[in-house]
């Protein structure tokens, strides 16, 4: 009986909607939306919660009070670093590299698209996380760590000691220029962090002498990763957005708590993770682009169908993002650019493209050239609704893809005639083309952009598409997933009815865990015995011990007592010369015999064959482990998927809507069809269009769609 | 029966181009571009397939590389070429070198490869040397001919730049000491060095026993082939896709295509006319260290890279680099490949940007140099190695005189100067323990400064002219590979920009301390330009130019008692020399070097300054917004005291903010313009004192000898004398 | 799409360097600029300067050719002084000031040490006669010629590339006079 149900309610805030995806314990589940309020997101919330419970025929309140948690993916630190919103930051710096975040190596490209990498007068410095006069040198020098182990000073070595009068002045000083947050890097602190430690005792006694509420962010607690720039540019991101974006997260459980919801709020991980919001690094919340589709995507198709190569694929209205899913490990990315700072934290691998229905359409009169992008109308559409240029979503609906009265389920009306005239104004005339044929062609061209990118994607990492199963999301994703994977040859094809709201979803379905990590260096050099290896990986017991520790302790903070606490871990390595390392899972977190260290090594080939050709091992130079990790991982309740009885092949009569006239390289007829009123066991044919309130799934003349009983829907060719 | 196009050789289609594009004008005497004009969105498609096709080359191949500037700085690229050599697409990375890919095409094509050693599918092809198109030894390029029905339909090519080269006087891939091409290393020519796709066993034994990374050298060649290989069969696929007749065609509308496009170019956004621009360097590292085996090479040079810049009627530019210096034993020369490459750092991200890359901007582009001058050299026992000190430093003349142009024609937002040089340390040592070492520290090549603009000031390392993708890498990785040297600082150097009423990029200063070096640590360092001379030229509306490659090393320094009193350090020059003054710090030898450095030697405790990328101005410093002064007082940038000397700026701090005082900075100004006044002579005047000096031939000895050289070539002569009216027999 | 067009007051702000840099973006994205933009850009100039003679072409921040009344094509300073004709480097009717010294550079190149090497490059400043505008800077080596920084082909211009012809069209425009002119001097001696 529905009022005794029991919701997990997951929601994925981007920079224009908010997704709610409302699931009950068997798996029924309803859609919400609304616009996201940057100012105020506790109230977005609160909408696109309703709107999802409307479906579900409830109100919020009593979703609230049945839910048995709520996982809430914010979009506070975009917006705090792309408005540069933030606290005021003071810096205490390695004396020297007081400027190392405003030369920020030099990275001025960062999220840029080719043709803007390319306009050397495009290119500027991001704007800055910490005014120039807000750092503060401290004379200090650890000895860093050296590809030549035993051949000079040992890392770690305190050759120049700290100078503690440096310290307070520098602390003294921020204190006086009124700065919010104080953050601590010392160059090497990752190697050894005394320095650094005994600069934050410092700096916090003179804090509470003056009887300020001031935090005081050391890199070694939140960052102790190699390479100085992105280690500061990750401590000045907690240090500048960190606290405000901790708040708008406790704004928004203060919001459900109010509406009646008894559990704490939890938030989504950059890694892919969810953890309850008091977590103490919040800006590994940063979550860039769709996480969540690749948490769906592997809870999905990994758990339930065991499939688990996989290409995730989101299109939006601006960005077609797609992340790999390898032997159901999903891609972490250890230095993610994101808002154009390079930072060092673990990130869930997306690679984005500027691509989508709001894609704007560029025509080149004089050299008769077509540019797609980089402008997006996003939630604009094109000049078929509220934008001035021509897009992607014109053509979308001048062909009859998209149906100008069901757009947001007919919330909003498209004008078919204003997308005509214009698409012909500016871009059949000036071409000198057939209004239709010149639009379909410009499709091609969005696709062959798309594929483009999946396929160097996929074999920049030496992988074959034909052993992943492909699955598309995001509004737009069912609408275009036709001319993404014509001629592919991929090990399958498949969608589902909630694809739109598929990030919120994903963060449903989250695994509750924190990861940790610390830069180490272990030298392996080849053609040495096994106890010289052992030898040299003492190092690493040590490392994993600190990092268990800390995991404990901040797990019990948020309320998992040791025992319910599990361990995966795993290494960073390199053959000896590289400049990459690269994550191997391992099993235990000890080196006792030189068969671990074996084990260590052999773990180590094994990620970098799964990944690189075997050609590219080069054993011969010997080893280097980088980086250990561990992850600490207690359980959680996860999102049932409904199981339907099969119904037959032919769907009921009342999903059938007719027909539209579509051109699909050349007119013809497509059936239209209701995707909520097909059922587990249908299959449609092509040419035909189904369509949800919430996106649109075409499949061309050849092709025919399959309903299996989760209401997966699988595309094949006929 | 050729293994062209309807069984034409390859030198029958090369002449047949040469030969219509002489005729009509166009590539290939394309009037039309048909394909194009039919279905311009399939071409563009077609496009972003061969594009596409260079790029996954390019990340596939890049796993398989060693060597770290591969890995980090991504220095290689792929490319697609027509039979007859010109690029047609290109994938990211070091997109300047597909300037000289079509020459060195067209060097085996008219040495008659074809017959002998003949070219067949799976034949692979590699050149580094100077002589047939590539800039120096650096820089490999594999060459694999792609076959269709037995016909040569392209080339796929890839290039990258290594680490070492195996040069006789000095380590790595720029060896600073180079008197003669037999001291360049391992140098090839144009060799058929694989069949069947893969490498003979002797092409790794000659980079085994010929330089000093055969490892990394090796693997880089395993790189090149396997990317090569790999888009030989993508593009084989694209043929099966397009079908042979639209493959041909169309990669030749694409070429002619972005011919049209680069005229456009000019025509949209410059004035036609003539431009004068030079630049200068200072290079003093063979002398008093050739007099006993190369004594031709043992003495200094002061280098003008002249350019006469000609925008003509239909936006084709025409380059003159006579008046620059004449060819000579030392590794400054560049050959056409090497000139066409340091023309590609400049047209390919500040013209070609966008769209797809390819070399159809050489036929917009015509060079001149009169044989036997650094840039067009005619002795092939002449060394290239060094050429990029020379064709960077040409990225200044040809931005400057691009930016002058789109000013003028109010494309302002494009005026942009770019002041350029290279600028790496290299080094080699020994550990106590015996163990040898090397290194290059490539921070401040991987990224470096632009120039101010007619609209704002230069930002310091944000750019960069050789990879789209600037990036100065991390200094705690830099240093695992060089354990002995400690950075105690990188810093913005205060106050070295040019000044201007936009001032140009503050540079950026490293300071390096010396820990332990061991049996031995030998140290060079390559600036292209040098601090001696600044860039030179004319800086654009009244602005100075800027200046970059500047070293200093202080030897037998106290630094360690100091280090252990819990003094700390120096970071900064300044600061070392106010704490000499202080007499704190102890220093015995100083050395300056105002550009390159030759290699030295480096005890305990000893300090060396790295200084690179101070950039020029733009326009009358005392033009300068005051509110801009206040920013650069605020953020450092530019001292109190340079902001008074230079904008005649009075400021005060006021609780810990620069507030400039409009009214005594108004009198100041004032003043300094009666000033000028005041110092400055008439034009008539001081030509008439100019004139008088260079009649008594009052000029310092290097100046003596630059005029000695370059005045052998008759255009700069005839400017020489006309503008001092010298009799017709003047002579130096 | 339709071309953009920048309008004139997004060009004027960017002349005087007050147009952000979001906004400049804008401008350097754009695929083709647009035919309008030199005309736009002589208007707002045209309105800056004192004095009446129309502008044919900017030369640098403070100097433009313009036209007299007489026909003749001179270069005029934003004061109003004017240099004579543009086929004549302009230089030669500066006031000319050289720094020769170490003391002298320091004063511009305001380092310590200063690296410049006074037997190597002289900075040859070129001042307006009338109001002292520094108009350009020179780093060459002593006794090099003043470089003619830019003589442009008004002719060809106009015609073949903004289509709009200047009456008085002759082959003669395009040389340059320079020489002539250091001729007459060494003649008065």
């Amino acid at each position: 009986m529905a009022d005794e149900k029991k919701f997990l309610v997951a929601l994925d805030a981007g920079g224009t909607m908010t997704d709610t995806f409302l699931v009950d314990e068997v798996g029924g589940f309803s859609l919400g939306k609304a616009l996201t309020d940057k100012q105020d997101e506790s109230q977005s919330y609160m909408e696109s919660v309703s709107d999802a419970a409307k479906y579900a025929k409830l109100s919020a309140h009593q979703i609230h009070e049945r839910a048995v948690g709520v996982t809430y993916a914010g979009t506070t630190m975009l917006n705090i670093l792309l408005t540069s919103t933030g606290a005021k930051v003071g810096l205490l710096a390695t004396k020297g590299f007081q400027y190392t975040p405003h030369l920020e190596r030099g990275l001025t490209w960062l999220g840029l698209s080719y043709e803007d990498t390319m306009h050397m007068a495009l290119l500027q410095h991001t704007p800055w996380l910490v005014d120039i006069n807000n750092v503060r040198p401290v004379a200090e020098r650890i000895k860093g760590p050296t590809w030549y182990p035993g051949c000079h000073i040992p890392p770690g070595t305190a050759v120049v000691p700290l100078r503690e009068a440096d310290v307070r002045k520098g602390v003294e000083e921020l204190l006086d220029a009124g700065v919010e947050v104080i953050a601590i890097v010392f160059i090497h602190s990752y190697e050894n962090p005394v320095h650094e430690q005994r600069a934050a005792e410092i700096a916090k006694e003179i804090v509470k002498e003056r009887g300020l509420d001031i935090p005081v962010v050391a890199s070694y607690e939140i960052c102790p990763i190699a390479f100085e720039t992105q280690r500061m540019k990750s401590v000045l991101v907690e240090c500048y957005a960190g606290r405000k974006t901790a708040n708008q997260l406790f704004k928004v459980e203060a919001a459900a708590k109010a509406d009646g919801y008894k559990h704490e709020l939890q938030t989504l991980l950059s890694y892919g993770a969810t953890a309850n919001i008091r977590y103490p690094r919040i800006y590994e919340a940063i979550v860039s682009g769709p996480t969540g589709g690749l948490l769906g995507s592997k809870e999905l198709m990994g758990k339930l169908k065991g499939v688990d190569n996989l290409v995730c694929t989101d299109l939006g209205g601006t960005t077609f993002d797609m992340g790999l899913i390898t032997k159901g490990m999903l891609p972490i990315n250890m230095e993610p650019s994101f808002c154009g700072h390079k930072l060092s934290l673990p990130m869930l691998a997306i690679d984005s493209i500027g691509a989508g229905t709001g894609t704007v359409i560029h025509v080149d009169e004089q050299l008769k050239l077509i540019h797609l992008g980089p402008e997006s109308a996003g939630s604009d559409v094109g000049t078929c609704y509220r934008y001035p240029d021509i897009t992607i979503g014109d053509i979308d609906l001048i062909l009859g893809y998209l149906n100008p009265d069901y757009f947001l389920g007919g919330a909003v009306k498209l004008n078919k005639q204003a997308a005509l005239e214009a698409l012909e104004e500016r871009l059949a005339r000036p071409l000198g083309q057939e209004l239709y044929d010149v639009s379909g062609k410009v499709l091609d061209l969005l696709h062959t952009g798309m594929k483009n990118h999946l396929t160097s994607t996929l074999l920049s990492k030496g992988l074959n598409s034909a052993d992943y199963t492909l699955i598309a999301y995001g509004g737009s994703g069912p609408l275009h997933m036709w001319g993404l994977v014509e001629d592919m040859d991929l090990a399958g094809v498949v969608t589902c009815p909630w694809a739109a709201a598929f990030s919120a979803y994903g963060v449903a379905a989250a695994d509750y865990f924190h990861r940790y990590q610390k830069s180490i260096l272990c030298v392996l050099p080849a053609g040495q015995p096994g106890e010289v290896w052992l030898y040299m990986a003492q190092g690493l017991n040590a490392a994993w011990q600190e990092l268990k520790e800390r995991a404990y302790q901040e797990l019990e903070g948020e309320g998992y007592p040791r025992e319910k606490v599990s361990f995966k871990y795993g290494i960073y390595a390199r053959y000896l010369g590289q400049m990459v390392s690269w994550e191997a899972p391992v099993e235990k977190s000890t080196v006792e015999t030189p068969e671990d260290v074996q084990n260590l090594v052999n773990a180590f080939e094994k990620a970098y064959t799964t990944i690189y050709p075997v050609a590219a091992r080069m054993p011969e130079m010997g080893y280097a482990i980088t980086a250990v990790y561990c992850e600490a991982i207690v359980e959680r309740i996860k999102p049932a998927i409904a199981r339907y009885p099969l119904k037959g092949a032919k769907p009921l009569e009342n999903a059938y809507k007719g027909q539209r006239d579509v051109y699909h390289r050349g007119w013809m007829k497509f059936d239209i069809w209701e995707m909520d009123r097909l059922e587990a066991g249908n299959r449609i044919d092509g040419p035909a269009i189904i369509e949800h309130p919430m996106t649109t799934l075409v499949i061309p003349p050849e092709n025919y769609v399959e309903f299996d009983e989760h209401k997966l829907i699988s595309y094949r060719r006929k | 029966m050729g293994i062209g196009y309807q069984n034409k050789s390859l030198k029958e289609m090369l002449e047949d181009k040469d030969r219509l594009l002489g005729e009509t004008g166009s590539l290939w005497g394309l009037k039309e571009l048909e394909l194009h004009q039919e279905d311009p969105a399939k071409t563009m498609r077609f496009q972003l397939r061969v594009l596409g096709a260079c790029i996954t080359s390019r990340e596939l191949a890049k796993l398989t590389a060693a060597s770290p500037i591969v890995r980090t700085v991504g220095e290689c690229i792929f490319m697609l070429l027509v039979p007859e050599g010109d690029v047609a697409a290109a994938s990211f990375g070091l997109t300047g070198h597909v300037g000289s890919v079509p020459l060195q095409v067209r060097h085996m094509v008219q040495l008659g490869y074809e017959e002998n050693p003949g070219i067949r599918p799976g034949d692979v092809f590699a050149n580094n040397d100077s002589q047939y198109g590539s800039p120096h030894a650096a820089d490999n390029y594999t060459f694999i001919p792609i076959f269709y029905d037995g016909e040569l339909i392209a080339w796929s090519c890839a290039m990258n730049h290594i680490g070492d080269v195996g040069a006789a006087l000095a380590p790595g891939s720029y060896p600073g000491l180079t008197p003669s091409s037999f001291c360049d290393g391992f140098v090839y020519s144009l060799l058929k060095v694989g069949e069947n796709f893969a490498t003979f066993k002797w092409f790794d034994l000659m980079w085994e026993r010929r330089t000093r990374q055969p490892l990394f050298n090796i693997i880089d060649n395993k790189m090149r082939v396997t990317g090569a290989k790999l888009l030989h069969d993508k593009i084989l696929e694209i043929v099966e896709e397009f079908g042979v007749d639209y493959f041909r065609k169309a990669t030749r509308e694409i070429l002619e295509r972005e011919r049209q496009r680069a005229l456009n170019f000019f025509k949209e956004r410059t004035v036609p006319g003539i431009y004068q621009e030079i630049n200068l360097g200072y290079h003093n590292i063979y002398q008093g260290r050739m007099s006993q085996l190369f004594p031709q090479s043992d003495k200094p040079w002061l280098i003008t890279r002249r350019t006469d810049i000609e925008v003509k009627r239909d936006g084709g530019v025409s380059i003159d680099f006579e008046g620059s210096n004449s060819q000579d034993n030392f590794g400054y020369n560049v050959g056409e490949g090497g000139v066409r490459v340091g023309l590609s750092f400049w047209w390919v991200p500040m013209v070609m940007y966008g769209g797809v890359l390819n070399t159809a901007i050489n036929y917009v582009l015509e060079l001149k140099a009169p044989p036997g001058t650094i840039f067009s050299p005619d002795d092939p026992h002449l060394s290239c190695t060094s050429c990029f000190h020379t064709i960077t430093l040409i990225i200044a003349n040809l931005t400057r005189f691009q930016a002058r142009a789109t000013n003028s024609r109010g494309i302002i937002e494009e005026a942009l100067v770019k002041e350029q040089a290279s600028a790496l340390v290299e080094q080699e040592g020994v550990f106590e323990n015996g163990v040898p070492w090397g290194f290059t520290y490539f921070s401040l090549a991987g990224a470096d400064s632009t120039s101010a603009r007619s609209y704002k000031d230069g930002d310091t390392l944000c750019v960069s002219h050789v990879n789209p993708e600037s990036d100065a890498g991390e200094d705690e990785e830099f240093e695992l590979y060089m354990p002995p040297l400690v950075i105690l600082g990188k810093t913005f150097l205060p106050d070295s920009c040019g000044y201007g009423k936009y001032r140009g990029a503050p540079g950026v200063q490293l300071v390096f301390l010396i820990l332990d070096p061991g049996k031995m640590l030998r140290q060079t360092a390559a600036c292209g330009s040098s601090a001696y001379t600044t860039q030179g030229g004319s800086g654009p509306s009244g602005g100075y130019p800027g200046f970059i490659g500047w070293n200093m090393a202080f030897h037998d320094t106290n630094m360690r008692q100091l280090m252990e009193a819990g003094e700390g350090y120096p970071s900064t020059l300044a600061e070392i020399q106010s704490w000499i003054k202080a007499g704190k710090l102890k220093v015995g030898k100083i050395d300056v070097w105002g550009g390159d450095v030759p290699p030295s030697n480096y005890e305990d405790g000893d300090l060396h300054v790295f200084i690179a990328g101070s950039t020029g101005g733009w326009g009358d410093p005392l033009d300068r917004d005051l509110g801009l002064v206040e920013k650069d007082l605020n953020q450092g940038w530019v001292s109190p005291e340079a902001n008074k000397i230079a904008y005649g700026a009075v400021a005060e701090r006021v609780e810990g903010v620069w507030k400039v005082d409009r009214e005594a900075t108004a009198r100041a100004q004032q003043e300094m313009r009666r000033r000028r006044k005041e110092r400055a002579v008439g034009a008539r005047e001081w030509w008439a004192e100019q004139r008088q000096r260079v009649l008594n031939k009052d000029l310092s000895q290097p100046v003596y000898n630059l005029y000695g050289d370059v005045l052998k070539y008759e255009k700069f002569r005839r400017q020489f004398t006309d503008t001092w009216q010298l009799p017709e027999d003047y002579a130096l | 799409m339709a071309e953009e067009v920048v309008s004139k007051d997004t060009l004027k702000s960017l002349v005087e360097g007050k147009l952000p840099w979001e906004e400049v973006k804008k401008l350097l994205r754009m695929p083709h600029k647009e035919d309008t933009r030199f005309w736009t850009y002589l208007e707002i100039l045209q309105e800056k300067v004192p004095w009446k003679e129309k502008i044919l072409l900017p030369l640098t921040d403070h100097l433009f050719i313009v036209r007299k009344e007489d026909g003749a094509r001179v270069v005029k300073c934003s004061c109003g002084q004017e240099f004579g004709d543009y086929r004549v480097n302009w230089k030669f009717s500066c006031d000319v000031y050289v720094r020769k010294t170490t003391e002298e550079f320091t004063e511009v190149y305001t380092i310590d040490p200063c690296p410049i090497d006074p037997d190597l490059v002289e900075i040859r400043e070129y001042y307006c006669p009338t109001c002292s505008t520094q108009l350009a800077v020179e780093n060459v080596p002593p006794g090099y010629p003043p470089l003619f920084d830019m003589l442009p082909d008004l002719d060809t211009f106009y015609r073949e590339w903004l289509g709009r012809p200047l009456e008085d069209e002759s082959p003669d425009w395009f040389q340059d006079k320079t020489g002539e002119l250091l001729s007459e001097w060494s003649a008065e001696g």
